[in-house]
């Protein structure tokens, strides 16, 4: 075997060794990236069930994995061939004591020798003997087991239903919270407006309401606009419930006069439980058996009549209209116009009822509206931090009209929250009931002077001056972060660089600052007058 | 080269493991087991360098080295080291001689150094400046005497033994002294079925002998050869990486070096581990020098070379179990 041919034989099986090892190497590689791809998508997609986070797309991960994969390979590769190592594994599978790897190197030497020329020669015999398939196989790197459960898992993982988070955390993340908290009371609503007959809600408010949602489910419209719009249902919603107190008052006073009356006593119970319904039945049924009574008791109860008609309340004047004349038939003993008079007392209560019905019906509305109100102004993702008055304020500030104070000093925040009066629910306290469960739970109670003193002394005080927190911001985060954030300050970073150059500089201990300070007090020359 | 060149040096090869296996056996006719100090000696020999044996009296370190000399066709010399030994004891001197006509001058009377093979009995007893006579002619094979140079004869072999420090009535090596010792072997006690074959051999009329079986020559000539062996770059950058860990201010030194080690190997003991390698990949049918071979003889070539300091001293750490350490941590090359 001539030298050329010896090294040669060398350089040909350090080639197919290397070959194999850099084959090997990318397999390696591979089944890594395979584990930690999969064990990405396991955890993306396992860890939604298990606590509520949110999580990225797959396909990213997927996508951004396969691309730092490509990238490395294409950077591990570029380096060329490296016989060394191919050596050194050869060396290393076959015990050949550092053969190969020697006379790889003597051979690549300049100087030479008989002595080298033995080595490679006796390396080139031995090479030659070897069988690199053998030596150095092909073989798929245990981690592909690994990888192949992991990608069953994860098929696996996709039959499992998705019912929500198993765990819940106190720290839930606001971002998803509220994005549940929104979609529940936009659920809420949409059920309200389709499942109430057209009647009973407020035309214009339904129409506000409509287009509200229409906005939000587009995603087109701004946040500011959106909660624009459910304010203003809102306002409309509400408009009705000053006019039904003014007439439950009314009522409330007639039934006073009624009371000592025998005919009229279940008539006025029914009128003081607000029982309009039934008190029309009851005034029917009266008016029926009108001709039964006797003249004691026509008299009796004319003169209920009477004194119940003089009531001043002109919200329902119509209805003391009708008494007031069947008070006068029954005087005329003209029966017949007083049963008249009696049923149109009875469909005026029966109006009356109906208009409280379908302002029960805009007061839940308007409940659902402010609650969604809060869920879009509490949004981390679409307005951070902003809150209902905020809102107001902005609104105000734009000339719209609004009826949130757009200031208010922070012991006058504790409005109710609760909606129309009469349907108390209490102020908004932690709401952390779960959404998809249709109706929320409310946290216990909290006064606002309380959350207010604790965001105080925990600092959350605004970063500016120009940037005034508006109380009600303060009652929304102490409520929506548990706990204040209060943004690290240096207190040295006010300190000029001079200022702080002259400490370090400075040598002379503390304690004997004032000492030395004096000194040079005392020894300094007069000042010229 | 042709191929009748390449069997030459592959008889060669062969020549020289043949031979050793002949004195080793030869050796073995007379001692029983301690090969590892055997091997030792020999590849001390080839390797120019020279040889510490150190063990507790009695066990066979006199007798090792009078039967290396017995095997090898070379001049002997023995001193028996005692404290009032002189540097003129061992070197010799000037001394005056008076001719035939009654002139009286002063003539160069050689001492015990002049010899192939010298062995240094109980080195340790002597004092530091009669052990320091050694040095010049450990290191470079001449005795300096007044103004004049005396080069001694090749080989010139020194074999040394010396009782372990803890003893009474001796000195310590100094530094200068231990780095010249190619290896620095430890005898120890002998196992039970090695004193039986010892109790048989000693106790009986006659003890065996061994026979010359190597020639100056053919010394020197395995000399050469071992010296010839080529060793590839990373195997010497595997032997220099042993050293440098052996070094306890360097970023390579080893944690243990860091906390007991005052002195590393110096590059002498790296040139220890390199030639030491070459012998043993010729001994082992090899023409080129493996990690194997750097690390089969690294503990007797750097156990005297590694100086412990205060610390490693006070807790009686043993410089092996740095070195085993060491060698344990350092990997091999792999390209």
């Amino acid at each position: 075997m001539s030298k050329a041919t010896e090294r040669s034989t060398i350089t040909g099986v350090l080639k197919r060794i290397d070959l194999k090892v850099r084959v090997n190497q990318t397999l390696q590689h591979l089944s890594v990236a395979l584990c930690f791809l999969l064990g990405a998508l396991l955890l993306i997609k396992a860890a939604p069930l298990l606590v509520p986070v949110s999580m990225p797309p797959g396909t990213w991960v997927v996508v951004a994995g396969s691309a730092a994969f490509l990238g490395f390979v294409l950077w591990s590769q570029l380096g060329g061939r490296r016989l060394e190592r191919a050596a050194g594994v050869l060396d290393s599978r076959a015990g050949l004591n550092d053969e190969i790897k020697s006379a790889y190197w003597l051979m690549r030497q300049e100087d030479s020798s008989p002595w080298i020329d033995l080595v490679v020669a006796r390396a080139a015999a031995t090479a030659h003997r070897l069988d690199p398939r053998r030596l150095v196989p092909v073989a798929l790197p245990r981690r592909f087991g690994v990888a192949l459960a992991l990608f069953v898992l994860l098929q696996l993982l996709a039959l499992v239903p998705s019912n929500g988070p198993v765990l819940t955390f106190a720290a839930v993340s606001d971002s998803a919270r509220f994005e549940r908290l929104q979609e529940a009371y936009v659920e809420d609503l949409r059920d309200m407006i389709d499942g109430v007959g057209d009647e009973l809600l407020d035309e214009e408010a339904r129409g506000l309401l409509e287009e509200a949602l229409e906005e939000l489910a587009a995603d087109e419209t701004s946040l500011e606009e959106v909660l624009r719009d459910l304010r203003e249902a809102q306002d409309a919603l509400d408009e009705g419930n000053l006019e039904m107190i003014a007439t439950r008052d009314a009522l409330d006073e007639l039934m006073q006069e009624l009371t000592g009356s025998n005919e009229l006593a279940e008539f006025a119970d029914a009128l003081g439980n607000q029982e309009l319904s039934e008190a029309a039945e009851l005034l029917r049924e009266l008016s029926e058996r009108l001709g039964d009574l006797d003249m004691a008791d026509l008299a009796d109860l004319g003169d209920q009549l009477r004194d119940a008609s003089a009531v001043d309340e002109p919200v329902i004047q119509e209805l003391l209209d009708a008494l007031e004349d069947a008070a006068a038939a029954i005087a005329e003993n003209r029966l017949e116009d007083a049963q008249e008079a009696l049923d149109r007392v009875a469909a005026a209560l029966e109006e009356l009822s109906a208009q409280g019905a379908q302002q029960e019906a805009n007061n839940d509305a308007a409940e659902a509206a402010e609650s969604m109100q809060e869920a879009l102004a509490q949004q981390p993702g679409g307005s951070p931090g902003q809150t209902q008055a905020q809102m107001a304020q902005s609104a105000s500030l734009s000339g719209e009209p609004t009826d949130a104070p757009a200031t208010q000093p922070s012991s006058e925040v504790t409005r109710s929250k609760g909606g129309s009066p009469g349907t108390q629910s209490g102020p908004s306290g932690n709401a952390t009931g779960d959404p998809s469960g249709g109706e929320l739970e409310l946290g216990a109670t909290t006064t606002l002077e309380a959350q207010l003193a604790l965001e105080v002394i925990d600092g959350s005080a605004p970063d500016s001056p120009e940037e005034e927190l508006d109380p009600e911001d303060l009652f929304q985060e102490a409520s929506r972060q548990q706990s204040s954030i209060v943004q690290y300050r240096d207190v040295r970073a006010p300190s000029r660089y001079s200022e702080g150059s002259a400490l370090n500089a400075e040598r002379i201990p503390w304690r004997y600052r004032g000492l030395v300070k004096k000194y040079f007090l005392a020894i300094r020359p007069e000042e010229r007058k | 080269m042709t191929t009748t060149q390449l069997d030459s040096l592959d008889s060669q090869v062969n020549e020289f493991t043949e031979q050793f296996q002949n004195v080793k056996d030869e050796i073995s006719r007379v001692i029983v087991g301690n090969e590892e100090i055997i091997d030792g000696t020999l590849i001390s020999l080839l390797a120019k360098g020279h040889v510490l044996l150190e063990g507790i009296p009695g066990i066979g370190k006199t007798k090792i080295v009078a039967t290396v000399a017995d095997v090898l066709h070379l001049k002997f010399s023995r001193i028996q080291f005692t404290p009032d030994l002189m540097p003129g004891d061992i070197v010799g001197s000037d001394v005056v001689h008076e001719s035939d006509t009654g002139e009286k001058h002063l003539a160069f009377q050689e001492g015990p150094i002049f010899t192939n093979i010298l062995l240094a009995d109980e080195i340790n007893r002597a004092t530091p400046k009669t052990q320091s006579a050694l040095l010049e002619a450990m290191q470079e094979s001449s005795v300096t005497v007044g103004t004049t140079t005396h080069e001694l004869a090749p080989p010139f072999f020194v074999l040394a033994t010396q009782n372990p420090l803890e003893m009474e009535g001796t000195y310590p090596l100094p530094e200068a002294q231990l780095d010249r010792f190619f290896y620095k072997l430890k005898i120890s006690y002998p196992e039970a079925h090695h004193m039986h074959e010892i109790m048989d051999r000693t106790t009986r009329r006659e003890e065996p002998t061994a026979g010359m079986v190597l020639d100056r020559d053919q010394i020197l000539t395995m000399r050469d050869t071992a010296r010839s062996v080529p060793i590839a770059r990373s195997v010497q950058d595997y032997a220099i990486q042993l050293t440098l860990a052996t070094h306890p201010d360097t970023p390579r030194s080893h944690p243990l070096t860091q906390r007991y080690v005052r002195f590393g190997a110096s590059p002498r003991g790296t040139q220890t581990l390199v030639i030491g390698g070459k012998v043993s990949a010729l001994l082992n049918g090899r023409v080129h020098v493996s990690c194997e071979d750097i690390r089969a003889f690294m503990l007797p070539a750097l156990r005297h070379r590694v100086l412990l300091n205060f610390e490693g001293e006070a807790e009686r750490i043993d410089t092996d179990t740095i070195l085993e350490a060491i060698m344990k941590d350092t990997p091999e090359p792999s390209e």
